[in-house]
Formats: C-alpha cells, sequence, structure tokens
C-alpha cells in the first residue's frame, strides 16, 4: 500500500494537487487544525499551510508551516527564482515568522516542514543541511516531509487497514489497476464508494474519516488514470465522488449553535474540495476531448474509432450531457460568487460561456446529435436546455430542438434509427431489427423523449410542426405510453447512490391528447407531485447536484426542470 | 443394303406389337435421321407399316419430351415422301406440331407438309377446294397448300373472298410467300392495305398487319412501297393489340420499316394502355444501335413513357440491349441521364443506378453535355439532387455528373453543386472518388480545376482535424461493446456469405465444391477422350470485390438517410 501511496504523490504533476487536495485531509486527519489553506487566496510569504496541533512524537504543540513542492527537488528547484525552495523558506524565516503569526500563536514552537511530492535530491541534501543547521534554533525546528514520509502519514492516519477495512482497501487496489478499463475502474470505484459509506447512519468522526479516505482514494485512482491517458474514468469518478458525498452529508443543515455550525462547516469545506475534485478533473477531461476539436466538423465523431453508429450517438450524447452538467456548475458557482470574489466569478462564467459555445460546436459539427437513438438521451437533451435557460441562450439551441422532433419522426416513418426505450447495446446495436408494427411497440413501449420534445414545440414551433409531430407519433406508435418522472419521498434517499427504484411516473402526456390537455396534465402533475422541492441539494440551491445525478444515473429530469428562468 | 432390310424388319415387326414408335425412338440413336426418314417412308408406301395410323399418333402423342424430340427428326424427312390422302398427312403434321408445343422447332413439320403439297399437287388443289367449301380442317392447311403449289394466283383468289377466314388464309400465305415479285408484292400491300382501311375484323387485320411487313422485310429497297400510308391509316385509331403487334414486329422483320415508320411506332405505342409490358419487351429486343434508323432519344421518349407503368421495378437484364445502346455512346449516356434524373421518376431513377451498377465498372464517369441539361436553375438543382439520391453508392459517377452541372449548368447553381460535391459525397468517401477528384485538377474546365481544387483544400483541412482527435480515446466504446459489435459483424459476414453462395453459378449441385485449407495450386487427373488420365496442377484464382461504405452512414446514419429519401421523392415542379 505504501508504495502505491508513494508513486501516487510522485506522479501529482502539480502542486495544487497536494497542498489543496492531499495535505489538508492528511493533516486534519492526523490531528492538526489546519489555519492556513490555498483553498482561501494564495501562498502567504512562503508558506503553503499553517497548521497548529501536536502529532505524535511531539511533547508540545507547535505552529507547523508548510512549505509544499510537486515531484523532486534538485538544484535546480532549491535555488533558483524566486519560487525556488530555498527562497520560499527564506521568506518564511524573513517574513511570515515575523509578520504573519496570529497573536494566539506567538507563543507556540514553529515547524517549517519541506514538504514534497517526491525526493529530495542527493545534490541538494547538504544545502538543506545547512539551511536547516544555520536556522534552527530551540523555538524553531525544520522537517523534511518527502514522499516516503507523507505516504507513510497517509498509510497510518487514513488509509491503515484497520482504517480503511480489507474490502475498500482491495477494490481501492482494483480500480488502480483497471485504470486503463473505464468502466472496470468504474465499477471498483462505485463499490469502493458503496463500502466506505454504507447506507446506515455512521458517527460524526468516522464520516469525516470516510469522506477523506475516499477524496484520497478518489485523487489516487484520478492521478494513476491521468498518468495513464484515461481521462474518461477521471470525469466519471470525480462525479460520482460527489455525488457520494452529497449523500453523506445531504442532512446537515445550518444550526443557531455557533459550535454546531462549526462542524457544519467542516463537512461543506470537503465537499467543495469534492466539487473542486470534480471541477478540475472535468477541466481536464474538457480541455483535452472537447475544447480543441468541438469546432471540427467530424472530429468527435470519428475519434470514437467504432463502425457502429450506436458507438458515436451514445458517445456524443454522453459529452453532450457532461458539459452541459459542468455548465450548468460553473454558471451557478459563478453567480453565488459575484459579490465575494467577483474575479473568481468573472472566470467561472468565462468557462461557462466557452462550454456554451462549444456545446453549439459540438452539436453543429456532429450531426449525431441531431438524431438520438435512446430514448433516455432526453435527460441530455434536457439538461443543456436547462442550460440554455440559465444562460439566457435559449435561441441558439431552437433549431436543434426542431431539428430533433423533425428527425426523430422523420425515423419512425422511414423505420431508421428512430429512438427506442431498449437499454441493452446488443438490442441497440441492432436498432431497428424489424419494421413491423409489433417491434415498433416493443421498441417504443414508453417515452420520456417524446413528450418532453413536445413541450418545447407548443413553446416555439408552428402548428403545422406540432401537427406532423403529433399525427407521426399517432401513427406509428399509437401504444407508446408518453410519461414523465417526477422525484418521490425516497428520492433523496436513493438518487444519489445510484438505486433507480423511486419517483412518481406520470403517464397521460400522449401529445395526441391536444396541446391544452397536455399542458393541463403536465401542471396537475406538477402540482401534486412536489416531492422535489424536499430535493435536500434543491433545498441548498444545489440543482446542478441533482441533475448532475439525473445524468450520471441515467434517471429523467423532471418536468419542474424543464422551464426555468436563472 | 443388309443393314437396311434389319432395319426394315425391326420396324416391321414393331409395327405388329404396336411398338412402331419406340422402335424408332431406339433406332434414331444409331441411325441417321435422314436414312431412317427414307426408310419409313419406304416401308409406309409398300404398305408394310402405317406410320399414319391413330395408334401410332397416339403413341407419339404419349412420348415424354425427350423421346419426342429423338424421333422427330427422322419423322420430318419422311413426311414428303410419304403416299396418303391429304386428311391424313395433315393429322399427323399437326399431331407432332402439337406435341411439339412451344419449340421454335415445332413448326418444321409444316415444311414437310408443304413439300408433301408440292410432291402431291394434286392433293394440294384439293385441300384448297375444300377450303373454299369451308371445311374447317382445309382451311387449317390451305396456306401449306397454297405454298406447296407455288401459285401465287391462289393467294389473291383467297383475298378476294368476301368471307374474312377465307381472306385471312390469304393473308398468311402472302406473308410468307417467298421469291415475290416486285409486282405481287405491290397486290399483296394494297390488299393488306385495304384490309386496314376497311377496319376488318381483328383476327384478318392482325395477319394483314403481319403479312405487310412480312413483304416489305423482304423488299430489298429501302422505301417500301405503301408503308407510309399504311402506317399513317393503321395509327389513326390504333387498338393496343395493333400496337403491342407493330413494337414485335419491329422485332420479327427488322429490315422492314423505315425510319419514319419506327418513329411513328414508338410515337404511338406510348399511348398503349394494357399491355404495356409486351410492346417493352419488343422494343427492347428489335431495337439496335447500330441502325441508322433508330433514334436514341425517340426510343428514350418510348422507354420512359411506359417503364413507370410497370408493376415491377425494371432490371437491366430486362433492356439490356438499351442499357448497351446508351454506354455505348457519351452522347447517349448523357442525354439519357440529364433527361431521367431530371424526370425525377422513381423507377426511371432506379434503373440507372442499376444501369451504372452492371455497365460502369472500368469507366464510371459520366460528362453531361450542356445541350442535355435543361435550362433552368431550379431544374439544374433539381438533377443535382437526383444525382446524389439515387446514384449515391456510384461516388464517381455522381460526381462526374455534378462536374458537368458545374461546368455547364447555370452560373447560380455552381455554389449549390460544389456544396453537395462537400456534403454529401466527399464527406462520405474519400477514396477512388478523391482520386477522381485529383485527377479533375487537369481538367480543361477552369470552373471545374477551381471547384475541386476547393473541394480538396477544404478536404485535407477536414481530414487534419480528425486526425488531430485520433488522439482522443475517451470517446472510444468499450471491450465489451466492441466485442458485441463483433460479434455481429461476424453474424452478418456469414448471412452474406450463406447468400452470395446461394446466387452464385458456383453453388452445389450446379458445380463440384471442393474447400482447400492450404495451398495456392490445386492437384487433379485430368482424363482425354480416350481415358488416358493426366497430372493438372492448377493456380487458384482469388476473386475479391471491394466496396467503399460512405462514412456519413456511420457517423450520422439518421442524416444521411434523412437528405437520401428527400432527394430521391422530391417532385419536380414542373
Amino acid at each position: 500500500m505504501r508504495i502505491l501511496l508513494k508513486e501516487y504523490l510522485a506522479s501529482l504533476k502539480e502542486r495544487d494537487e497536494l497542498d489543496k487536495s492531499v495535505l489538508p485531509n492528511l493533516l486534519s486527519q492526523m490531528g492538526l487544525k489546519i489555519i492556513e489553506t490555498p483553498m482561501r487566496g494564495n501562498r502567504q510569504y512562503g508558506v503553503d499551510i499553517a497548521a497548529v496541533g501536536k502529532l505524535s512524537g511531539d511533547n508540545s504543540h507547535y505552529l507547523y508551516l508548510f512549505s509544499v513542492k510537486a515531484g523532486d527537488v534538485g538544484r535546480s528547484e532549491w535555488n533558483s527564482g524566486t519560487q525556488s525552495v530555498r527562497s520560499q523558506l527564506q521568506e518564511i524565516m524573513d517574513d511570515y515568522l515575523q509578520m504573519c503569526v496570529s497573536k494566539e500563536h506567538e507563543d507556540l514552537k514553529v515547524k517549517i516542514c519541506l514538504c514534497l511530492g517526491g525526493e529530495l535530491k542527493q545534490n541538494v541534501k547538504t544545502n538543506w543541511s545547512n539551511f536547516t543547521n544555520k536556522y534552527t534554533k530551540n523555538e524553531i525546528q525544520f522537517e523534511l516531509w518527502n514522499g516516503d514520509a507523507l505516504a507513510e502519514y497517509m498509510e497510518k492516519s487514513l488509509l491503515a487497514r484497520e482504517l480503511l477495512g480489507d474490502d475498500s482497501q482491495s477494490k481501492f487496489q482494483k480500480a488502480l489497476a483497471m485504470v486503463n478499463e473505464s468502466q472496470a475502474c468504474y465499477d471498483h470505484t462505485y463499490n469502493l464508494l458503496k463500502t466506505l459509506f454504507p447506507e446506515k447512519i455512521q458517527t460524526g468522526k468516522d464520516r469525516l474519516l470516510k469522506l477523506r479516505q475516499s477524496y484520497i482514494c478518489l485523487h489516487a485512482i484520478c492521478a494513476w488514470a491521468i498518468d495513464a491517458k484515461n481521462l474518461d474514468v477521471v470525469y466519471r469518478i470525480s462525479e460520482l465522488g460527489l455525488l457520494f458525498c452529497w449523500d453523506v452529508i445531504r442532512h446537515l443543515k445550518s444550526e443557531t449553535n455557533p459550535r454546531k455550525n462549526q462542524k457544519i462547516d467542516v463537512y461543506y469545506r470537503i465537499l467543495w474540495q469534492y466539487v473542486w475534485l470534480y471541477l478540475s478533473k472535468s477541466e481536464l477531461y474538457f480541455e483535452k476531448v472537447v475544447y480543441p476539436h468541438a469546432d471540427k466538423l467530424h472530429a468527435l465523431s470519428a475519434s470514437v474509432k467504432s463502425k457502429e453508429s450506436i458507438d458515436i450517438n451514445l458517445a456524443m450524447f454522453d459529452l453532450l450531457g457532461r458539459m452541459a452538467v459542468r455548465a450548468l456548475w460553473t454558471a451557478i458557482l459563478g453567480r453565488a460568487n459575484s459579490d465575494t470574489n467577483p474575479e473568481y466569478s468573472k472566470l467561472l462564467r468565462n468557462q461557462t460561456t466557452k462550454i456554451v459555445d462549444k456545446l453549439v460546436s459540438l452539436i453543429n459539427n456532429n450531426p449525431t446529435l441531431h438524431s438520438p437513438f435512446k430514448d433516455d438521451h432526453m435527460i441530455d437533451i434536457a439538461l443543456v436546455m436547462y442550460l440554455a435557460q440559465q444562460t439566457g441562450s435559449v435561441e441558439r439551441f431552437l433549431p436543434w430542438l426542431h431539428s430533433l422532433a423533425e428527425r426523430t419522426t422523420f425515423e419512425l416513418i422511414t423505420n431508421s434509427k428512430y429512438p427506442t426505450c431498449f437499454k441493452e447495446y446488443n438490442e441497440l446495436l441492432v436498432h431497428p431489427f424489424k419494421n413491423d408494427q409489433q417491434y415498433r411497440n416493443e421498441a417504443c413501449a414508453g417515452s420520456i423523449l417524446y413528450p418532453y420534445l413536445f413541450f418545447w414545440l407548443l413553446k416555439e414551433a408552428s402548428n403545422i410542426q406540432i401537427d406532423h409531430f403529433t399525427d407521426c407519433l399517432g401513427g406509428k406508435i399509437p401504444n407508446c405510453t408518453h410519461q414523465a418522472w417526477f422525484p418521490d419521498k425516497k428520492t433523496d434517499q436513493m438518487i444519489w447512490r445510484g438505486e433507480i427504484d423511486h419517483g412518481i411516473a406520470v403517464d397521460n402526456l400522449s401529445p395526441r391528447i391536444g396541446k391544452e390537455d397536455f399542458v393541463k396534465n403536465l401542471n396537475d402533475s406538477i402540482k401534486h407531485c412536489r416531492e422535489i422541492e424536499n430535493i435536500s441539494a434543491i433545498q441548498r440551491g444545489l440543482i446542478p447536484l441533482f441533475l448532475c445525478a439525473c445524468r450520471h444515473y441515467r434517471m429523467p429530469v423532471p418536468p419542474r426542470l424543464w422551464i426555468t428562468t436563472h | 443394303m443388309k443393314v437396311d432390310n434389319q432395319i426394315e424388319i425391326k420396324l416391321v415387326k414393331a409395327e405388329q406389337r404396336s411398338e412402331l414408335i419406340t422402335s424408332i425412338s431406339n433406332l434414331s440413336f444409331k441411325v441417321e435421321p435422314k436414312h431412317l426418314g427414307k426408310i419409313l417412308s419406304e416401308i409406309h408406301n409398300n404398305g408394310k407399316i402405317n406410320l399414319l395410323s391413330s395408334e401410332n399418333i397416339k403413341s407419339i402423342s404419349n412420348l415424354g419430351n425427350n423421346d419426342f424430340w429423338m424421333i422427330v427428326d427422322p419423322l420430318i424427312v419422311s413426311i414428303p415422301n410419304l403416299k396418303s390422302r391429304y386428311q391424313k398427312i395433315q393429322f399427323f403434321v399437326e399431331a407432332l406440331v402439337n406435341k411439339a408445343g412451344n419449340d421454335l422447332a415445332a413448326t418444321m413439320p409444316y415444311q414437310s407438309f408443304i413439300e408433301w403439297c408440292k410432291l402431291n399437287p394434286d392433293e394440294a388443289k384439293k385441300i384448297i377446294l375444300a377450303a373454299k367449301k369451308r371445311n374447317t380442317d382445309s382451311m387449317r392447311s390451305a396456306v401449306f397448300a397454297i405454298h406447296g403449289l407455288g401459285e401465287f394466283q391462289n393467294i389473291v383468289d383467297f383475298l378476294n373472298c368476301k368471307e374474312p377466314n377465307l381472306r385471312e388464309i390469304g393473308f398468311k400465305a402472302l406473308g410468307f410467300w417467298n421469291n415475290i415479285s416486285d409486282v405481287n408484292t405491290q397486290i399483296g400491300i394494297e390488299h393488306c392495305l385495304t384490309a386496314i382501311q376497311d377496319r376488318e375484323e381483328k383476327i384478318t387485320r392482325k395477319v394483314a398487319i403481319e403479312a405487310a411487313f412480312r413483304l416489305w422485310e423482304k423488299e430489298g429497297k429501302t422505301s417500301k412501297s405503301l408503308q407510309a400510308d399504311f402506317i399513317n391509316c393503321l395509327l389513326k385509331e390504333p387498338t393496343d393489340d395493333d400496337l403491342v403487334l407493330l413494337c414485335a414486329l419491329l422485332y420479327y422483320c427488322p429490315k422492314a420499316s423505315t425510319a419514319h415508320t419506327i418513329k411513328k411506332i414508338l410515337q404511338a405505342s406510348k399511348q398503349i394502355g394494357t399491355n404495356f409490358d409486351s410492346a417493352l419487351q419488343w422494343i427492347e429486343k428489335a431495337l439496335t444501335w447500330r441502325d441508322g434508323r433508330w433514334s436514341f432519344p425517340e426510343a428514350v421518349d418510348f422507354f420512359e413513357t411506359l417503364i413507370p407503368k410497370l408493376e415491377s421495378p425494371p432490371t437491366y437484364d430486362r433492356f439490356r440491349n438499351f442499357c448497351k445502346w446508351a454506354m455505348m455512346d457519351s452522347e447517349c449516356s448523357s442525354f439519357l441521364f440529364s433527361r431521367w434524373l431530371n424526370k425525377g421518376n422513381i423507377k426511371l431513377c432506379n434503373f440507372l443506378t442499376e444501369l451504372v451498377e452492371m455497365e460502369f465498372e472500368n469507366n464510371p464517369a459520366i460528362a453531361v453535355q450542356k445541350k442535355d441539361l435543361p435550362e433552368t436553375t431550379d431544374d439544374q438543382i433539381f438533377l443535382a439532387k437526383k444525382c446524389i439520391g439515387f446514384l449515391w453508392f456510384y461516388p464517381i459517377t455522381a460526381a462526374s455528373i455534378l462536374l458537368s452541372l458545374i461546368k455547364n449548368g447555370n452560373k447560380d447553381v455552381y455554389e449549390y453543386v460544389e456544396e453537395l460535391l462537400w456534403y454529401p459525397l466527399l464527406l462520405s468517401y474519400s477514396g477512388e472518388l478523391k482520386t477522381y477528384l485529383e485527377e479533375q485538377k487537369r481538367n480543361r474546365s477552369k470552373r471545374i480545376k477551381t471547384a475541386v481544387s476547393t473541394l480538396l483544400d477544404r478536404h485535407s483541412e477536414y481530414l487534419k482535424g480528425l486526425e488531430q482527435a485520433r488522439e482522443i480515446n475517451e470517446l472510444e466504446p468499450s471491450v465489451e461493446k466492441r466485442r458485441a459489435a463483433t460479434l455481429k459483424g461476424l453474424q452478418r459476414n456469414y448471412e452474406i456469405q450463406k447468400e452470395s453462395l446461394e446466387q452464385s453459378v458456383l453453388k452445389p449441385p450446379l458445380s463440384q465444391t471442393s474447400t482447400l485449407l492450404y495451398g495456392n495450386q490445386c492437384f487433379t487427373m485430368v482424363a482425354d477422350v480416350k481415358g488416358m488420365k493426366y497430372p493438372d496442377i492448377c493456380p487458384l484464382r482469388e476473386i475479391t470485390f471491394n466496396v467503399e461504405l460512405p462514412k456519413l452512414s456511420v457517423i450520422d446514419p439518421a442524416g444521411l438517410n434523412q437528405l437520401l429519401v428527400v432527394f430521391r421523392a422530391e417532385k419536380n415542379k414542373q
């Protein structure tokens, strides 16, 4: 295990990953109280993380000051430029200790720790000794936390067999071993998270430990997968982690008691670490997969490298949904930070705009996105339209919606790749297998896509288009159960972990019943199926989290979220 | 002579056992038909056998098909020399003809009957006399009697009869009259014309038309007596049967018609309401591109009117002559493709697709000339769409027509056609089509050169985009999905192999099949006519067939399907 961890630490290429992801969790779990983290801003006078506390082996409480470096430290890292290790350490001595230590910590002895993902190279060991010998005093000490030491601390404090458990450790190792194979790696990670977070409620301390453990595990798997150049699984498990994390903390609500609120804050800080993990990893994914290629005709479709059109269709709609969810996060976070951190907010808003632009390009350059092969592609379409409404760009996507309605009905008429509610890949591969009504009835036994498209047609299309759409569905799939899904009381308990056996289906939404009845039935069901208001994420204003769960576990977007104003 | 005696004895004994026909059948393996026929007539005439007896006629009727064709030659040879009354000869001949059924050689016994009449003029005269007295048996054989006697006056006598059935005999005899003089030809055709003008009964009219064409067929000169009057009169109010007959006569009497007549028949036959299937078939057989009397545009006009009326889709095999003609000459193919694509009729356009499939293996490009293109921009765009819709699987053919439009079409069509060349054509086919377009960079037309350069540059940019995205592995299907797709592919290949074997000429039991697992040569022992065996090592030949599947059918199958369906189904506004 230690070798795995050491390799993982060495593989972290960015300082951010070490000081934002690994160390805060590790130090907290080791018993230190973090007073300064990079989450709050940039490095301060050479210090990346400041913490107070007493570690095993310490005879008293210390003020720990960490200067963090990713990878190995050699001659060039030690002493070249303002970001070199030596100058950082010098800054701590000259500036931080003089100006930044708060009164309450003034009396504490100081330990300055050089924290490395890798090793201190032989050629600078003397420099390190000379420097530390020169500045070590009774109240100031120096420590070197290299990859070996960090791995040892991580193993002892977070991932020890007795802490993580045999079962989880084995699943973690399996996930690491399968980073090249997305689905297998995802499955092992999912099982790992299920083991770490059993359904029965854990104690507060245990819950915190598990959240930190799972975070480190996810981070480690991501690092290995990035190394293996498989960003698909990185995206999927970072999203999965976020959903599990929310499931663990969703029942925590703000309290009037400040002490209790402090505890809740700890959980929310962890949640934001998961959000950060998702945002940073998904950005990596989009940087590789989408941004350079979305503007090029067929480039992404061709990159699927398959002669089966279904593979391209599935991959493109999946990508579409991922982009929409990612942009929803940046949109909501951008708005939330507009007053407190305008610069960060601007950055997020720019990211949102960029993804919306790329979505338009993706749709224009990959024409398979005009022809959903699966009925549940409604989820991805609904996410895009929700984003479009949130960003005031509905007009840009309306031609696409019309095209979807036209294409899907045309395909029904010509018996080509019309949307089916079949989910098995083997069935999708040969669909449409036959051209008879019996097969069509089976392939379109139910639909969430058509009511959704009809809803938008009613809003935006001409009567001719609406009539054509309705007539075609009536003629070709008269027995289809057109429906929508609403959350129920169990949904909030189940949806975050991927359970799908919950919710209410409303089935009187056939376009054939006419505009008025359709709208009436929809309104009635929205009025009476109100449990969505009690979904924890929605109550806390985290709608993207709920939509993320819908996308991730292929649950339909409920009608309450079909239309929105931002 | 000894052998002849033995044959004679065998035949006589067989006759006594009522097995004469079986015996003839057995002997036909060993004795030459002419010789056997001569023996048969001799022993019939000297009363040792009665070849014409009702038992023997019955035995002939009961013969199997192969046995019948074994004995028919000696019997035909024997007929002219038989001594008997004409009735018996006629029944015997008719029995042979009936038994022969639809075979091309079925009428051969009639020739022997004519010979018989020639050798027995008194009996022939009796037939004519009896026919004039409306004896139905004699009326059936009067034509042969007339021919046997060889007196043209007999024909004239029949033609002058009031009774239509008797005039019918005259026309029939007239049609088959050989070595006819110009004067008699003139007389005969005048009678035929009168029959048409008088709107004779259906049968008489039919034989009169047939007779006229047969006479013209024998007429040496290029101008045909009274043909223009005859055709004009006939085509004033033609029945469907008349038209089908005329089409058939263009085939049976290829030299009979003038260019004007062919044109008139083709034009008139377009109006045919029933039985157009037969009319099409006759014209298809009759037309020939080596004959200046036939005009390709007129033939096209005829086919394009009748083909859409067919219930079943027209196939290359049914119209092989027409197809060959269309493809022999670039002028013809230019005319045909431009015209039919612009018509937009689904059957005609599908037929063009089949034509390309069968004929264009080596040179799939078609240059449509300016004179053949429709005039308006709308029509030219319509043609371009049809070209994509129907020639989709023949990208070079489609591209060559589109390039012709760029070269010869209206200026405002240029951009639209160039876009079609890009999407869906070049985006789907980047193999042979690209090579073809590269070649077109050297085309004399500046318009084509510019368009092709733009397209190829655009395509290079496109390929660069695809190449850059190759590094992405995140969107690839999982191993399980790949496996499932492979299984589906294997199943599909298996089905294709099964179907191709079903359609192959190598299908057992037509040919023996051996599956060789190793090596690239095959050893066999071959026997010559004397039974000597020699070793033969035969190198195996590989037959491969490659086809480039359009890329858009994977990247955007639904969109492509919609585009093609709409292009195919769209109707010309005119």
